[in-house]
């Protein structure tokens, strides 16, 4: 299919200066459904925007059929949107919202009657010509405004998370209905949302965004089943990962125990494994390649939400038939199930929660954010901290540090070591470092108070 | 007795009784009396008989609608400045072209007099020029409080869905926030029309010895004439229904 939209190295900036969006790079096919997903703050909808000619980006360009529009006004693209909370102009009936795209290009009053009259069939509001906006329902509006987009025959449909107002039934059932809206119509759509259960339903590709930067782009089938990243993984659905790593060809150490696997991944590479739910294997006790205890069996319906643990470990699995809380089950990780992926060693990333005292417990360790960042922070809130392994150096002193543990591995990188360095309930820290430490000696992990950069989780 | 919420309402209900509807009625069973006491319509008939009455009706509206207009286009480009300039200052300015109302009204008048004077050498050359001049410098800041607001509280979306449908920046103008200010501009039109009707108080006070309707009831009263007063009264009372209801029509099809 030939490309309709390029988007090449864009960067975004805000007169903060921070990067919403750095050197992003994005090609859309004609006629395709394509959805930007990510968490809030992770750079979409300015995206969106600057596809739609509200914002302009620092750098890059914006290539429409191969011209480039980056920098055109909204009113001179041949692009429209459906708006997040409909942006119907209050002033006009239904009709006149509709047609109000097409007077300003001048088209000729009749067949102007003629295309409104077609696009509300397209969204089964036949009649509603002569209402006002306010006498709609939420789900009426939605229509109406998708009505207003699509009588412009756009090249491009942009449609900023259009559903977020609406309740989860009517949510469904609009998915379904722009899913066909799009399959009729034959338009490109490109659409923004949070939700990862609508980007599934609707889309042929997932783009997943977080910090500005695209984490992985796929079908959904390929998102879910084979994420890029723990960070892909942990957003979309519900995963199992543990951390680990590569011992033998297709066998991998996660979980307490040597696994086989497809994965092609070398010796030694540091990993995380990831399995679904559904893919987990009950046995009977002793039968599978782990014995776990039931720690809560929840039913939803179709199936049954059994947490169980074993060691430090704990494991999700969908079984069909209830277990009893405490009682003892045997798992197992069929290999072609069990993802693989290269774990990435330039950050740490932790997350925790605000103490009373106005520290934040990250579980293995406790920091003190600064007060800028915990001022309007209730204790109880989510946070993560992120730090380079740049930033972050060995010592023998275990007090100079603000935690410790043991060299697992050793690699050279040019000029420097990288460390991985485990702690004592099992957890990776990755540090740079000049010297030359020996495995297994007790280090503790030093950063500088400013190079640890906190961020709120919604 | 257990408290009910309607009760809050109390003190001003007596308020309404004693200061708004009691003398309402005494206003209407005025105009529709003679000295004796008789019912009659003379007074009304009387207004519309007389050249000296209507010429005030009219010289009265002619004053309200040029001050009106006046209000209205200085006002409007000044209020869309104000709400589009920078969050911080943005309060500051506001406050800058509300503070006169702060002023007591006759010192600005009086001021506004000595520098009429100082400029014109003599005011009564030009009466209603320096009536139009001061009933501006009494009525703006009406104008401009209630369409600053709209403009403030413009869903921007509206304008970006304006745009991404196509609109340059005059029709964004003429089809989207033109009639997206249109209840702002009603209600600063009622804050100023009207009482501009009425207000002598700036024609006295710049030498403008031409009647309007304020004056008139103020004349009528003043020689003890309760009936005539009180007809002039609830004529300009009808012409604010009237007027009431009009606007009303026009922001509800807005």
């Amino acid at each position: 299919m030939e490309n309709i939209l390029e988007l090449k190295h864009i960067t975004k900036s805000y007169e903060d200066g921070i990067n919403v969006i750095e050197d992003l790079n994005l090609t859309v096919k004609k006629g395709e459904l394509i959805t930007l997903l990510g968490p809030s703050g992770c750079g979409k909808t300015t995206l969106l925007r600057m596809i739609g000619g509200f914002d302009l980006p620092n750098s890059g360009e914006i290539l429409l059929h191969g011209e480039d529009i980056g920098q055109l006004p909204p009113e001179k693209r041949p692009i429209n949107t459906v708006f997040q909370k409909y942006a119907l102009f209050p002033f006009l009936n239904i009709y006149d919202n509709i047609a109000f795209g097409l007077k300003q290009r001048k088209v000729d009053k009749n067949l102007i009657r003629q295309k409104v009259k077609h696009a509300l069939s397209v969204v089964d509001l036949e009649g509603f010509e002569k209402r006002n906006v306010d006498s709609l329902s939420g789900g009426q509006q939605q229509r109406v405004a998708v009505a207003r987009a699509i009588v412009n025959e756009p090249e491009i449909l942009l449609l900023d998370e259009p559903l977020s107002a609406l309740d989860h039934k009517m949510r469904l059932e609009m998915q379904a209905e722009i899913r066909n809206m799009h399959d009729n119509l034959g338009m490109t759509f490109i659409y923004v949302t949070h939700d990862q259960e609508e980007a599934m339903n609707l889309s042929d590709r997932i783009v997943v965004m977080a910090n500005g930067v695209i984490q992985q782009e796929g079908a959904p089938e390929e998102i879910y089943d084979r994420p890029a990243n723990i960070f892909v993984a942990d957003f979309i659905g519900v995963s199992n990962i543990f951390t680990g790593d590569v011992t033998d060809k297709k066998r991998a150490r996660f979980a307490g125990k040597i696994f086989k696997t497809d994965s092609d991944l070398p010796v030694g590479t540091r990993i995380e494994a990831m399995i679904r739910p559904e893919n987990v294997e009950i046995t009977g006790a002793g039968e599978g390649a782990i014995d776990a205890v039931v720690t809560s069996d929840i039913y939803k319906g179709s199936h049954h939400e059994i947490t169980a643990e074993f060691g430090k470990y704990e494991v999700t699995v969908y079984g069909k038939s209830r277990v009893e809380t405490g009682s003892t089950i045997g798992i197992d990780f069929p290999r072609e199930y069990i993802h693989l992926m290269r774990h990435d060693m330039d950050m740490n990333v932790f997350d925790g929660v605000i103490n009373q005292d106005g520290s934040a417990d990250f579980t293995y360790f406790t920091l003190a954010p600064d007060a800028e960042f915990m001022r309007d922070k209730a204790p109880g809130s989510k946070v993560q901290v992120v730090f380079e392994s740049k930033d972050a150096d060995l010592s023998d002193d275990p007090e100079a540090g603000f935690v410790t543990g043991n060299i697992d591995a050793i690699m050279y990188i040019g000029d420097h070591y990288t460390y991985i360095v485990r702690g004592d309930n099992d957890e990776d820290y990755y540090a740079d470092d000049d010297w030359l430490w020996n495995m297994g000696d007790r280090v503790s992990i030093v950063v500088p108070q400013d190079k640890f950069r906190y961020r709120e989780l919604i | 007795m257990r408290f009910k919420r309607s009760m809050l309402g109390i003190p001003y209900v007596i308020f309404l009784i004693i200061f708004v509807m009691a003398p309402l009625a005494v206003v209407f069973v005025y105009t529709f009396t003679n000295g004796s006491g008789q019912f009659t319509l003379e007074n009304f008939l009387g207004f519309f008989k007389s050249s000296r009455t209507i010429a005030t009706l009219v010289y009265s509206l002619f004053v309200a609608l040029v001050t009106t207009v006046f209000c209205l286009l200085i006002a409007y480009p000044t209020a869309y400045a104000l709400a589009r300039s920078g969050f911080k200052k943005k309060n500051i300015l506001l406050l800058l072209a509300v503070i006169p109302m702060w002023i007591n009204f006759t010192l600005r008048v009086t001021a506004l007099k000595e520098v009429l004077d100082l400029v014109e050498g003599n005011l009564a050359y030009y009466p209603f020029f320096n009536t139009i001049i001061g009933q501006i410098y009494d009525f703006l800041p009406f104008m401009i409080l209630p369409i600053f607001n709209v403009f403030d509280e413009m869903d921007k979306s509206l304008l970006e869905a304006g745009r991404d449908l196509g609109a340059d920046r005059k029709s964004l103008f003429l089809s989207v926030i033109l009639p997206l200010s249109m209840p702002g501009i009603a209600s600063g039109i009622t804050m100023v029309f009207l009482p501009a009707m009425t207000n002598y108080v700036v024609l006295d006070m710049l030498y403008n010895s031409t009647y309007i309707m304020g004056s008139l009831i103020g004349s009528y009263f003043n020689a003890y004439d309760w009936h005539n007063g009180s007809m002039v009264s609830t004529i300009l009372l009808l012409i604010i229904i009237l007027f009431s209801l009009i606007g009303k029509n026009k922001t509800q099809n807005a």
